[in-house]
């Protein structure tokens, strides 16, 4: 929860790679039908994201500990619109040097 | 040439308020009376959709603790400030600026004054509502990120006196509120006021 969205000036910036696919736009288009422009994003929840905080106060960027399967799951308490992106940052070794899918899956568990 | 005051303005107790700080120039934002934190938020002058960004700065440092010398970013990534003073040497700028809830909620105080209604305020003439109010810098705000990942609460650090100086890097409306909380120990159980000054520095 300290990250923002990858956006395209990282890529541009940090690594010389232009148009490359990031976060921030993969969330403004999954958002486009609800008319939430670039700068309305939120800053995300970075789930399976390991970039812990050091004693130093720095972050450091590890691959994510999830395997194949692993899940997180959320109760709603509230009524929400929810957009996730699978993190295309493929230039360093947060996602394994090699971004996979995620699956999103909405389970009804009221009971009366 | 020595630098030249431009503009001089007190954030009263409780209170927020805004200043014009031009590229080059230097804001310096001084804790009047000691133990007082000053919440910042600035916004690009000519585009108020490009906003200092503390979460992106986190970041671009790839810390969340701030020191001398730092560049302070904007949702651009692009440098809006540079610290080139700092007396005290803790601040904050992982937490959100304190808000009408969080006394509703925390302590059960309806209509406490808060740091976003103050910048809320501040910026009021530029046309922002509350919720596009970005997350502030909140300078000498003593609440380290402890090893066990909670954050700590202690009084500032900060005495009378003691300054913080920010130089634009670009044209920037600037918001500051004296932080108003009074509940807890952050600001010694005693909101005081906080001073800003823009000085000139260019020579050319």
């Amino acid at each position: 929860m300290q990250m923002a969205a990858c956006d395209p000036r990282r890529y541009e910036l940090d690594f010389g790679a232009t148009g490359h696919a990031n976060c921030l736009a993969n969330l403004t288009l999954a958002l486009a039908a609800r008319e939430i422009e670039w700068w309305q994003v939120p800053n995300p929840v970075n789930i399976f994201q390991s970039t812990p905080v050091q004693a130093d106060g720095s972050f450091v960027q590890l691959p994510a500990r999830s395997r194949a399967g692993d899940c997180v799951e959320f109760r709603a308490l509230m009524d929400v619109l929810v957009a996730v992106s699978a993190c295309p940052q493929d230039y360093v070794p947060i996602n394994g040097l090699r971004p996979t899918p995620i699956g999103l899956e909405v389970l009804d568990v009221s009971t009366p | 040439m020595t630098p030249r005051k431009v503009q001089e303005i007190v954030v009263p107790p409780y209170s927020g308020r805004v200043v014009e700080v031009a590229r080059r120039q230097v804001l310096r934002v001084v804790d009047r009376e000691g133990t007082q934190i000053a919440d910042l938020v600035a916004v690009r002058r000519d585009d108020h959709n490009e906003v200092l960004d503390t979460t992106r700065t986190r970041n671009i440092l790839g810390r969340c603790v701030l020191k001398s010398g730092d560049r302070l970013f904007t949702n651009y990534r692009r440098p809006a400030f540079v610290i080139v003073r700092d007396d005290v040497g803790r601040h904050d700028f992982s937490f959100a600026a304190c808000d009408k809830r969080r006394y509703e909620l925390d302590f059960g105080v309806a209509e406490h004054p808060n740091c976003l209604d103050n910048l809320t305020q501040a910026l009021g003439p530029y046309g922002f509502e509350w919720w596009r109010v970005p997350n502030p810098v909140n300078i000498f705000q003593n609440t380290p990120l402890l090893p066990d990942g909670t954050f700590g609460r202690d009084p500032a650090l900060s005495k009378a006196g003691d300054c913080v100086e920010l130089l634009a890097l670009m044209d920037l409306v600037v918001a500051v509120s004296a932080c108003s909380q009074d509940l807890t120990e952050v600001n010694g159980w005693n909101p005081t006021s906080i001073g800003l000054e823009v000085v000139e520095v260019d020579s050319l």
